[in-house]
């Protein structure tokens, strides 16, 4: 292996450059051609980039902004002492894995006991557009907006929602884009129950009072809910050819990492309280839209806004959406 | 405006009742409506499923628990609904799957088929998740299958192979009878053991499948034992599919016509 364990790989810069790049990111990565892709996607945004490809050099105590780890390539022991280590960088969204396979068995582990917030999918090479994005957002805490995962100029268009019975509308618009752009039948299946998932969870469980208890949370989904003018909810659906995505978002913050990650494990590991019996939802909907996407994405202002994120690769057989590992994000801007 | 709104029409048989289900289950979807009162035997009949919600699933399981057929079973499942039986522990509760689609894809038309599997006749085939070479119906080509066929067909663990009882069968037989207009079988059906052949059937044209069932002739039922539980004005769209169905035939005809002129000038 040519890479030394705690070489600063910091390029020089020039007198007078400016430069915003700030920070400093772990690389763990064991293939060096891969480790090099990657640190230098990493370069581009962080000040400094430590790469190693020997778990037990690693310097726990280091003071790390980003952690970029390939998860596949630890052991079972490892896996649980990276959390273990890390628990605070994850905590705080700075964990970033690195996964190419990603059974039911390991997301109940992922999701359930290590609260893991972000998955970066590994097919193939590692896409670079989508760790610049990652990183950036966690390090600069610009984090909204369904732009920053499609290309530029992607024509996006915006639909306000106060009512439950303008899903309707979302869903026609979600069909209409999908037929503009030839997405497969199976696949628009998925796009609309993301549209379907999100939208319904926007208006059912987001709102909550001015004590934070929730207003229509109890309430079967089938009793029709308005909300004020000033309460809307911004649903924003667009492809730039390569994926197609859609953004709900509401004023309200008050979806919490926790619940989200809960809520996936318990649904993975599809137990007797998968369903949940409480009034209400299913307690399914986030689950439904994690396995409907390439990639789900939650951006979290405590009480003020959530954004959930869900986008779709376009190109490929259904066969391979199936097979491919799937992205996962919680970002929190406090 | 939503023209995926649920209908429900039921047929009832001596003490049996086929359940068909088309369009959407989501939260307007009354459970009551795919509960039929007193049937001891109830098969429903899931071809005309395009999607259904998280709290569609809720309604349908809360529907199932309160069923009180001493034999439910569901039979052409599209595979929206085969990833409820693998994603929602108990989705089917103690009925049997009969029989599911599989997806396929042709590279070369990009287009997506499906193909019934008989699972009474060929559950091996879910049991070792090994689904059958087809070809495309538009260029003959070798399809792929258009899933993994390890997860799609997972399901068979938890629903073994199903053992439907005699007025079951009928029913079953009545739902491919009574299916939307038949459709000309495209290229060879698959490799089955099936006692009505699966036809492909392109997605763009899937909610006026059709099968054949020699045995089915034999029975006959009253108009009236077919009712309509429509939430949605389902009884029109019917009727606009038998339409285009026809439209289809007579255009499928005269091409026909047309490539046998040719052939027999040159």
């Amino acid at each position: 292996m040519s890479m030394s364990a705690g070489r600063n790989n910091a390029p020089t810069r020039p007198r007078g450059f400016s430069d915003a790049a700030a920070g400093r990111a772990l690389l763990m990565e064991r293939d060096p051609a891969c480790a090099r892709d990657i640190a230098r996607v990493l370069r581009t945004v962080v000040g400094t980039t430590d790469v190693r490809d020997n778990f037990s050099a690693i310097e726990w105590q280091g003071k790390w902004d980003v952690a970029v780890i390939n998860y596949d390539q630890l052991s079972q022991s490892e896996k649980d002492r990276v959390f273990t280590r890390f628990s605070e960088l994850n905590a705080s969204g700075g964990l970033l894995l690195f996964a190419a396979q990603t059974e039911r068995e390991e997301l109940v582990t992922l999701f359930g006991r290590h609260k893991a917030r972000k998955l970066l999918a590994r097919n193939g090479p590692v896409h670079a557009e989508d760790l610049l994005v990652t990183v950036q957002k966690t390090l600069r805490k610009d984090i909204f907006g369904l732009d920053k995962y499609l290309g530029w100029g992607a024509h996006a268009r915006r639909l306000s929602v106060t009512s439950s019975s303008d899903k309707e509308h979302v869903l026609a618009g979600c069909q209409s884009l999908a037929d503009a752009i030839g997405l497969s039948a199976r696949k628009t299946e998925l796009l609309l129950t993301v549209a379907d998932e999100l939208t319904t969870n926007a208006l059912y469980d987001a709102p909550v009072d001015a004590l934070s208890r929730a207003r229509h949370a109890g309430l079967p989904r089938s009793e029709r809910v308005e909300l004020a003018p000033t309460e809307e909810i911004a649903v924003t659906f667009a492809s730039d050819g390569r994926r197609i995505g859609i953004s709900v978002e509401d004023p309200f913050g008050s979806l919490r990492p926790e619940t989200v990650v809960d809520y996936l494990a318990k649904c993975f590991r599809r137990g007797t309280d998968q369903i949940d019996r409480k009034e209400g939802g299913a307690g399914l909907g986030l689950f439904y839209a994690f396995n409907s996407l390439s990639h789900f994405v939650a951006n979290i202002e405590p009480r003020k806004r959530t954004e959930l994120i869900g986008l779709i690769e376009i190109a490929g057989s259904f066969r391979e959406f199936e097979q491919r590992a799937k992205s996962f994000n919680v970002f929190v801007e406090e | 405006m939503n023209s995926s709104k649920l209908s429900v029409a039921t047929t009832a048989l001596d003490a049996g009742t086929l359940v068909r289900v088309e369009g959407t289950i989501d939260e307007s979807t009354e459970i009551q409506t795919l509960l039929p009162a007193g049937a001891e035997v109830v098969i429903y009949d899931l071809d005309g499923v395009k999607r259904i919600t998280s709290y569609g699933v809720l309604q349908w399981v809360k529907a199932l628990k309160e069923l009180r057929a001493r034999y439910y079973g569901f039979m052409r499942c599209r595979p929206c609904i085969v990833r409820q039986f693998n994603m929602v522990a108990g989705f089917g509760k103690q009925g049997e799957v009969l029989s599911v689609y599989l997806p396929y894809f042709c590279e070369g038309c990009d287009a997506e088929f499906e193909n019934l599997l008989d699972l009474r006749a060929d559950f091996v085939i879910a049991q070792t998740a090994s689904p059958p070479e087809v070809r495309c119906p538009t260029c003959s080509a070798v399809a792929e299958f258009d899933d993994v066929p390890k997860s799609f067909l997972a399901f068979s663990s938890d629903y073994p192979k199903p053992h439907p009882p005699e007025l079951a069968v009928r029913l079953i037989s009545e739902a491919l009878r009574t299916a939307a207009p038949r459709m000309r079988s495209l290229s060879p059906p698959m490799r089955s053991s099936l006692p009505s052949p699966a036809i492909p059937v392109p997605i763009s044209t899937r909610n006026i499948a059709t099968f054949t069932n020699p045995d089915s002739r034999s029975l006959s039922l009253p108009p009236s034992a077919t009712t309509m539980k429509s939430h949605g004005g389902s009884p029109e769209s019917v009727d606009r599919l038998r339409k285009l169905q026809d439209d289809l035939d007579v255009t499928r005809d005269r091409l026909n016509k047309m490539i046998k002129d040719r052939k027999s000038k040159t």
